[in-house]
């Protein structure tokens, strides 16, 4: 289990790190276009837009992975001992619940989205291509959340040093 | 189980098992929508695809990568050598200089904490060699590290300005009057506090060989903060120029950061996003659920109720933004409260731009205050020391700050100057 998350956490940086990549020289190209030649890119700045919805969802994977996620902390010092593999294993079943729960209508959301066949019509793209990010983080979220529950004290399964 | 009991037992859950924001968003958002509104949990999906589709958004990763590449090189020692070659000659000329290293920096970084560990690890060792007091250097560098977020470019203003629905050009304009304010106060009481005798004499060609060697670094705030002040940039915009700018200077003018360096700050970029985009977008739909049930607007008959005067309101909400400062980081205060609090505001006759900069200042202050200011734990693991003689000399400093804060609440004209 640790490997598959040490592989998909590779790949989901690779992902994301790319596409900020990517999203910046849409943006610069953008305006540096209107500055200079008072013409603009009219897909550049939509498409870094779903760059960063991107690189946003796949980032939040990636604090997911090293647990860094905000939070308030104020509880953590009431549960030690051994009651602290217990506030563990709930915080992260709770949080499993949550993001199984919203991979599971995000995945209902993106079928809606293509049997109506939204398009968007500034970079001629099929919506549910755009949104199906939301399903896939969700799903890989609770599945190290899901992890986290049966190794609480391994924070960080698939990290890539 | 009626409505009220779920949420309240949504927020105890989420406190006693400390959930991330994210859950706590988007549980709070799934239960209202599904049980007030009576509508389907899509909604909750679609809501945070929408408000995610917003180019203002583009701003943040645009803006931390700037940060992420300028902070790879030695800006840090750049800025500290002109600052102390700047004040050489001045009692407290050292301590006044780190205010100044921390400022600037903090303009370009938009980073409390990276302010702190960028100019305090560099800037500690010297103070305490000039003869400063562990407390005194301590202090002046954690607070001075606050001013990140004050001064633009500043995510927590961005962040304010979209879930106020204010402008972000607008607020970072109004960011830096309260900036200059805050720089004045501490580096007066530096001037004070610091050990009365001159830091060496002040040598004009010295200044001028720094000034030549940390110019670019300089120039960086000045064209963002001077092409959204002339109205040339809009906010996106200017983080565009401010990360080809951070490029240029940094590859191929200092050349102190080569390409393969620049690799891990695109991950560092997107994970920075991913903090707090799951946050934000959660707290949108939450926002736009409160909204159409007129929520801001109950509260605002109800705090009208309450409180009749705008006085009246500026020292509660202060107190309390305090008060909230000390339990929440200040990004998950302004995502839960500025929607909230914001019309209340207006209500009062206060400029929504106003009190953005009067939330952040208070929030800024909740870096050094305990349990979970932040700049506090930076300190003390920068500085090796123990976090109770942290806490013990930012109080000095927490004093200084709170009269900043009085006079940025009681005179709008400070903030709103620049706005025109």
């Amino acid at each position: 289990m640790k490997n598959i998350f040490a592989v998909m956490t590779k790949i989901e940086r690779i992902a994301a790190s790319l596409m900020v990549f990517v999203l910046t020289i849409f943006v610069v190209m953008d305006v540096g276009s209107r500055e200079l030649f008072k013409t603009s890119v009219p897909w550049a700045q939509k498409s870094a837009v779903y760059l960063m919805i991107w690189a946003g969802f796949l980032g939040a994977i990636l604090v997911t992975q090293k647990v860094e996620h905000l939070r308030p902390e104020i509880a953590d010092k009431f549960w030690t001992g051994k009651l602290k593999p217990f506030y563990l294993r709930a915080q992260n079943f709770l949080v499993f619940c949550f993001c199984a729960g919203m991979a599971y209508y995000s995945i209902l959301y993106v079928l809606e989205s293509k049997e109506f066949g939204d398009i968007n019509v500034i970079i001629d793209m099929p919506m549910w291509l755009l949104q199906c990010v939301i399903p896939y983080a969700f799903t890989s979220m609770s599945l190290r959340y899901l992890y986290f529950i049966f190794s609480p004290a391994e924070k960080d399964p698939g990290a890539v040093h | 189980m009626s409505i009220t009991l779920i949420i309240i037992s949504i927020l105890v859950l989420s406190i006693v098992f400390g959930l991330p924001l994210f859950v706590i968003m988007g549980a709070l958002a799934s239960v209202c929508y599904l049980f007030i509104s009576g509508e389907n949990m899509m909604i909750v999906i679609g809501d945070i695809f929408y408000a995610a589709d917003k180019e203002i958004l583009l701003a943040i990763p645009l803006f931390v990568l700037a940060g992420q590449i300028m902070t790879k090189g030695s800006i840090s020692q750049r800025l500290i050598n002109v600052a102390k070659s700047a004040t050489s000659g001045i009692t407290g000329g050292m301590g006044i200089a780190a205010i100044l290293s921390c400022s600037v920096f903090a303009a370009i970084s938009g980073s409390s904490p990276v302010t702190l560990i960028a100019i305090g690890s560099l800037m500690y060792p010297a103070l305490l060699q000039a003869g400063y007091s562990k407390k005194l250097a301590m202090g002046s560098l954690s607070t001075g590290g606050t001013l990140g977020i004050i001064i633009p470019p500043s995510i927590p203003m961005i962040i304010f300005a979209i879930m106020a629905g204010v402008s972000v050009v607008d607020l970072f304009k109004a960011g830096i009057g309260p900036g200059i304010v805050l720089v004045i106060l501490l580096c007066g009481y530096m001037f004070y506090a610091a050990p009365k005798k001159t830091d060496g004499q002040f040598s004009f060609t010295e200044f001028l060989h720094h000034l030549k060697k940390g110019f670019l670094s300089l120039l960086m705030p000045l064209i963002i903060l001077g092409g959204i002040y002339t109205g040339f940039f809009t906010a996106t915009e200017s983080a565009a120029v401010a990360v080809v700018y951070a490029f240029i200077v940094e590859v191929f003018i200092h050349r102190e950061v080569g390409v393969k360096k620049l690799f891990p700050v695109f991950a560092e970029t997107a994970e920075m996003l991913g903090m707090l985009f799951l946050i934000l977008i959660l707290a949108v739909s939450l926002n736009k659920f409160m909204t159409l049930e007129e929520i801001p607007q109950n509260l605002v008959v109800w705090m009208s109720s309450m409180i009749s005067t705008k006085l009246g309101f500026l020292i509660a909400v202060n107190i309390l933004l305090l008060i909230v400062g000390c339990f929440m980081d200040i990004m998950s205060a302004i995502l839960v409260l500025a929607p909230i609090l914001t019309p209340m505001a207006i209500n009062y006759g206060i400029n929504p731009i106003h009190f953005g900069i009067i939330m952040i200042v208070n929030l800024e202050i909740g870096y050094l205050t305990p349990p979970i200011g932040i700049n506090l734990f930076v300190a003390s693991g920068i500085f090796k020391e123990p976090l109770i003689d942290v806490i013990k000399a930012v109080v000095p400093f927490l004093f200084v700050m709170l009269l900043g804060l009085a006079i940025v609440t009681a005179f709008p004209q400070i903030s709103l100057f620049f706005l025109g």
